[in-house]
């Protein structure tokens, strides 16, 4: 684990055999059992052969679950951490680690910045920016702030270099809640992108240890597939099933039946790749745009769904389907599919097999045009406003097989913009295997391969992406771009071999989840509580706030209130 | 040796629908027999109804592993069976064909296999061609001679070289010929290319204004018929330069020159040097001045040149772009 400077396969292998250990260690025969209950939803508790007993089972083991199992195991609770990845950490092992809690916490008090839980709250409940969020939990979620800060301090959290170096620009009648940012993990075999300011490894991994030394058990590899309650839609909530996944996250067909004696936490990060879920907010994120945390943590709704088939409620489902800032995507990196800014990962990474590739980091977007999947440009490509760009981006491309969604985006240039740009085309830099990076001698020739991508659908038009080109060629002599008024382009995109790049946006947070109370205790259709089920971060609806604060926090409140449960 | 395996054969997709006439393409066969038995090296047949048209040895069958990186279940549904990837020669006429894969039953390894035979259809089609021109210059005084580059592209890797590439302007009559070289473009595999010049019509009428002209492959004394193709291309006239302007680009905050800011006077464009200047000579006249250097903000200006000038440009640095923006509650 993370203790260890062992190399990275030997590492994944390591946590798959600690199941085995697990099993052999605690876990009673009951396997068979266990895989016919999970596949007939008929089964009723009863009939359930519990493979392990403890008290709280959190699912889930990034920046909601490690602080939720702690907080329970700080009470005495003995304690499980289920995780689908084959290592603790989640997507928040790949945030940037800027923290939005404040309240008055040890550090801001050291910087003179006086602020309170009532500011916090203020902030958050912004009648314009948060008018769809549930100012109950936003009360609590306040209320909160410091006693969090001080518990991350306590398990391990470091954020003496940092302190308050970004504070966050107030807007006008809002005070400013300045973020907090801990040191990047110092152990760099423990991380999945070194140097890259992923300091959101500064939160987990002291987490991860502090919560393994106190005492909490993990069983990674291994995704929830049903929750147990006593009545299909009545009683208390008994404990999960959960299934073994590969290294591709793909079931195994191997189930275990873990009892909760007091909860079931979810703190399993949202549904934001999980197609079907999502556009119940939005119609519009269809199949081609990607969840960035696809090689680390997919956020597959797997919680969400068991947690609804037992009778639970979404909640504050606006806060997803604001266009502004709701679906918070990314424009992405180019030539690689998990294509988050910020995501770049080197073949050193844990989980580069999945990635596949760097990616290419844009330094100036004049050295190319995007187009969609038809080959027609759709936007001012150096437009830093963002917001127009994903609404166009989004807009359907008058496919009549796909009414809905913008299709595939494709950045397109020329090997002058290569060298402009220092671009690697070759792996690792880009995926040419998976389809997410293309060259051709010419532009029909180039357009002809697009169809490899899973995505596009159907083929663009050679004649098309050459028409386009020659166009805006056109107004870089002239020095005028009269279909989106790019400032005067500089760059034609006309010396062969030319590049497509795959450039489709790609989505990040949740922000609508299970219906809680303020203990974050998951209530039903009917505003009652479900026993035994509690919910923390992405998982959870009520708060639109991107990263670690929101997560953090609720999972402290989540784990300690569980804890409580009898 | 008393086995007798059956074998089931299968194409994967996605299947060959329309390939090039007399070109080589290629065609996955997934193979199912018995566990653990390799068909590599066994033998195949290929027909057109009963004609043989090809036969050979299977290469090396490919078998699912999951722990392979190759194996990639995101991108797709994965096809768990036994794969082999074949590599063979369409017909020369266009048509549709409707083939048979065969592998007859035979010994391989020293385990005995069953007949198994898959069919398939596609069809033929003429090679495609297509064009690329790099390199033109802009802008362009009425009157001159400027050179550039065109190349040609088979969709099917023929040799192009020796065939002739026709330059027209707008009004589709004929400026220039060149026939393609010997040799392909390093870079861009297949596509053989050829500098050509031509000569500006002396029309003022033509000054600043934007020319487009086209570059036209007629598919004639090819071995095997081929698509037409034209592309467009466009450059910028300008009556003839007469002053030298020399445009500095300094930071705002530390005066410290911008080297590779795009400068863009009037028609003219080039790019600071590591001094951060760009050196332009221009024609008389009121000429907009636009800079473009990425994270910058450099307000456009328009300069009335009618002698030497030197100026200095003050860039203002914007902040990095950040993602988060937006997000930022």
């Amino acid at each position: 684990m993370s203790k260890t400077s062992k190399p990275v396969a030997t590492k994944a292998e390591e946590k798959i055999l600690n199941r085995r250990k697990f099993l052999g260690a605690g876990a009673a025969v009951g396997m068979s059992a266990a895989a016919s209950i999970a596949s007939s939803q008929a089964a009723t508790a009863k009939e359930i052969v519990w493979d392990r007993e403890v008290d709280i089972i959190v699912i889930g083991a990034g920046a909601s679950g490690l602080p939720a199992a702690i907080a329970a195991r700080d009470t005495g609770a003995e304690v499980m951490v289920v995780d689908h990845h084959f290592d603790a950490g989640g997507i928040a092992i790949m945030s940037g680690g800027d923290i939005r809690i404040g309240g008055g916490h040890r550090l801001q008090m050291a910087a003179g910045i006086k602020e309170t839980p009532d500011d916090v709250y203020k902030r958050w409940t912004d009648p314009l920016r948060h008018r769809f969020a549930d100012f109950d939990l936003i009360r609590r979620f306040a209320d909160e702030n410091v006693a969090t800060f001080d518990f991350l301090e306590a398990n391990g959290v470091n954020f003496d270099r940092h302190g308050t170096e970004v504070p966050r620009e107030g807007r006008p009648g809002l005070t400013n809640t300045p973020g907090v940012r801990p040191h990047e993990w110092p152990i760099r075999t423990d991380l999945l992108t070194p140097d890259q300011n992923r300091n959101g490894s500064g939160i987990v991994r002291p987490l991860e240890h502090s919560a393994r030394d106190k005492g909490v058990e993990f069983l990674l590899s291994h995704t929830l597939r049903t929750i147990h309650r006593e009545q299909p839609f009545a009683g208390r909530v008994l404990g999960v099933t959960v299934e073994t996944v590969d290294r591709w996250f793909q079931p195994q067909h191997r189930f275990l039946n873990l009892r909760a004696r007091k909860a079931v936490i979810i703190c399993s990060g949202g549904h934001g790749a999980n197609v079907h879920f999502r556009r119940m907010f939005d119609p519009r994120l269809t199949e081609e745009y990607q969840h960035h945390g696809h090689a680390t943590a997919p956020a597959t709704a797997a919680s969400e769904i068991c947690a609804i088939s037992i009778g639970a409620a979404l909640w504050s489902c606006g806060n997803e389907t604001d266009t502004g800032t709701g679906n918070a995507i990314d424009k992405g990196r180019l030539a690689v599919r998990d294509n988050y800014v910020r995501g770049k990962h080197g073949p050193e990474s844990a989980v580069f097999f999945r990635h596949r590739a760097l990616g290419l980091d844009v330094r100036d977007w004049q050295n190319l045009i995007l187009v969609k999947e038809t080959g027609l440009r759709f936007w001012n490509e150096i437009d830093r406003s963002q917001n127009g760009y994903f609404a166009n981006a989004l807009k359907p491309t008058g496919n009549p097989k796909k009414l809905m969604g913008g299709g595939p985006l494709w950045a397109i240039f020329d090997s002058a913009a290569v060298e402009r740009e220092k671009w690697g085309t070759t792996s690792p830099h880009v995926d040419r295997a998976g389809g997410y990076f293309f060259s051709g001698a010419t532009l029909e020739e180039l357009a002809g391969q697009l169809t490899h991508n899973i995505y596009q659908k159907r083929p663009m038009p050679g004649d098309v992406l050459r028409r386009t080109v020659e166009r805006f060629n056109g107004f870089v002599a002239a020095g005028k771009d009269e279909d989106f008024n790019r400032p005067s382009p500089p760059h034609k995109i006309e010396k062969p071999p030319f590049y497509a790049a795959w450039a489709t946006p790609c989505l990040h947070d949740s922000y609508t989840g299970l219906r809680t109370n303020t203990n974050c205790q998951v209530m039903d259709m009917a505003g009652k509580l479900i026993p035994g089920l509690y919910c923390a971060g992405e998982s959870q609806g009520g708060i639109k706030s991107h990263g670690l604060g929101r997560c953090t926090v609720t999972g402290r409140i989540a784990g300690m209130e569980a804890a409580k449960s009898s | 040796m008393t086995d007798n395996w059956p074998v089931a054969l299968d194409i994967v997709e996605p299947r060959p629908s329309v390939v090039d006439l007399a070109a080589e393409f290629s065609l996955t066969l997934a193979i199912t027999t018995a566990p653990e038995k390799d068909l590599s090296g066994a033998r195949y047949l290929v027909f057109d109804g009963d004609r043989k048209v090809a036969e050979g040895v299977l290469p090396a069958i490919r078998r699912h592993d999951p722990n392979s990186d190759d194996y990639d279940p995101r991108n797709g549904p994965i096809d768990a069976r036994d794969q082999a990837c074949l590599k063979l020669v369409s017909p020369r006429q266009e048509g549709e064909f409707a083939w048979k894969i065969v592998l007859p039953a035979q010994e391989v390894a020293g385990a005995l296999f069953q007949e198994a035979m898959v069919g398939f259809s596609f069809k033929t089609a003429q090679h495609k061609t297509s064009l690329a021109v790099w390199d033109v210059p802009t802008p362009v005084v009425s009157g001159e001679t400027i050179s550039f580059k065109v190349g040609a592209k088979c969709s099917a890797g023929c040799d192009l070289s020796g065939h002739r590439i026709e330059i027209l302007d707008e009004a589709a009559k004929p400026i220039a010929c060149v026939e393609l070289g010997i040799e392909a473009l390093a870079e861009a595999e297949g596509l053989y290319w050829a500098e050509v010049s031509a000569a500006i019509p002396a029309n003022h009428s033509l000054d600043h204004s934007l020319v487009r002209w086209s570059v036209g492959f007629a598919a004639r004394d090819l071995e095997l018929p081929h698509t037409d193709a034209s592309t467009q291309f466009n450059f910028m006239t300008t009556p003839p330069p007469q002053h030298k302007v020399c445009v500095t680009v300094v930071e705002t905050e530390t005066q410290t020159p911008i080297a590779d800011a795009q400068v863009r006077l009037g028609v003219f464009r080039v790019a600071t040097d590591a001094s951060g200047s760009a050196h332009l000579i221009v024609p008389t006249g009121r000429q907009r001045l636009f800079i473009w250097e990425a994270e910058h903000e450099i307000p456009e200006q328009f300069l009335d040149v009618d002698r030497d000038l030197e100026i200095v440009v003050q860039a203002k640095t914007l902040p990095k772009e950040n993602p988060y923006d937006r997000w930022d509650g």
